[in-house]
């Protein structure tokens, strides 16, 4: 027996309303929640509310459990972020970036890349944020993961290189951070991509 | 899940064979699988499985498509190439697992 639009909007809004605000979780517990009472209608006979009533009564806690985990999606976004750095050319990349700021690039003009760096990595969160909530109105795990990945790059850029105005790092710290900065934006409009085929 | 820490430190293994052999799957789907190869005996929460997958696919081992099925979408899970490479090596290492269990627990069984 399979469940209508009307069934599958009902446990959409149900989950909603039990704080599953991200869209992609949201869906696969809604695919896993019709999934079980499709099968538990047409073994127990029973019609949908009560179905729904009677699996929701034993696995709600369970459901939800991922839900109310507060840390570790975005460890493991963290992880797959950096996982992406494991590459050969990556260490070239870093390698010709530490040269280019160390021979190539004057002292004032580093101080100045750290400036731009620096507001870069801000304007990008800024603009994560601004389209997350005013121009999607939706929130997906599989995104916040990775601006939390920007989060931690502002925070290494902040901990090597100072504040804005203030720069205390040096080449090698300068080209590390431009360097994961770049990563991030390239792993971030690769996900970006990778959403829009999954939930088109 | 059933309540051992054996079965618990198998589930990755367990799911990543699953998709070996099946290919693609969606979570609900894996759960039934377990229920039905073993009687029954073996239960996996949601609780257990979905974090699992999505450590794996964290890990690169999973990848996901997204399909419409039935007025909604549904979110399959499959190996990728460096996935298969990994279950392989988890297998050997649970078949050599089970092996030295068997020498311990019954060597008259022992092979």
């Amino acid at each position: 027996m399979k469940l209508n639009s009307q069934n599958i909007y009902f446990i959409d809004q149900y989950l909603q309303k039990s704080d599953v605000i991200f869209v992609d979780v949201r869906a696969e517990l809604t695919d896993h929640i019709a999934t079980a009472v499709e099968d538990k209608m047409s073994l127990e006979d029973l019609d949908f509310y009560d179905a729904f009533k009677a699996y929701m009564v034993v696995h709600k806690k369970e459901l939800l459990a991922r839900n109310n985990s507060l840390f570790r999606p975005y460890l493991e976004g963290v992880s797959q972020f950096f996982r992406t750095l494991i590459q050969w050319y990556n260490l070239i990349i870093l390698v010709l970036l530490v040269f280019c700021f160390q021979f190539l690039v004057n002292e004032s003009n580093i101080i100045n890349l750290n400036k731009t760096l620096f507001i870069a990595i801000l304007f990008f969160g800024f603009c994560n944020t601004f389209f997350t909530y005013f121009v999607f109105k939706k929130r997906y795990l599989f995104l916040e993961k990775i601006s939390f990945v920007l989060g931690l790059v502002y925070f290494i850029s902040l901990i090597f290189n100072g504040f804005y105005d203030n720069f205390q790092g040096n080449s090698l710290t300068l080209g590390i951070v431009f360097f994961l900065f770049l990563a991030f934006v390239i792993h971030y409009f690769k996900t970006i991509s990778q959403l829009k085929n999954q939930y088109r | 899940m059933k309540s051992s820490q054996l079965y618990k430190g198998s589930l990755n293994t367990i799911i990543m064979k699953l998709l070996e052999e099946q290919g693609k799957m969606y979570g609900y789907e894996i759960t039934q699988k377990v229920k039905l190869l073993t009687n029954g005996d073996l239960k996996i929460t949601e609780g257990a499985l979905y974090p699992a997958l999505h450590k794996l696919e964290a890990e690169g081992w999973l990848e996901v498509e997204v399909e419409k099925v039935d007025n909604r979408l549904r979110k399959y899970y499959k190996l990728t190439q460096t996935g298969k490479k990994e279950t392989v090596n988890r297998l050997a290492e649970l078949e050599d697992f089970i092996r030295n269990m068997q020498n311990v627990v019954n060597p008259k069984l022992a092979f």
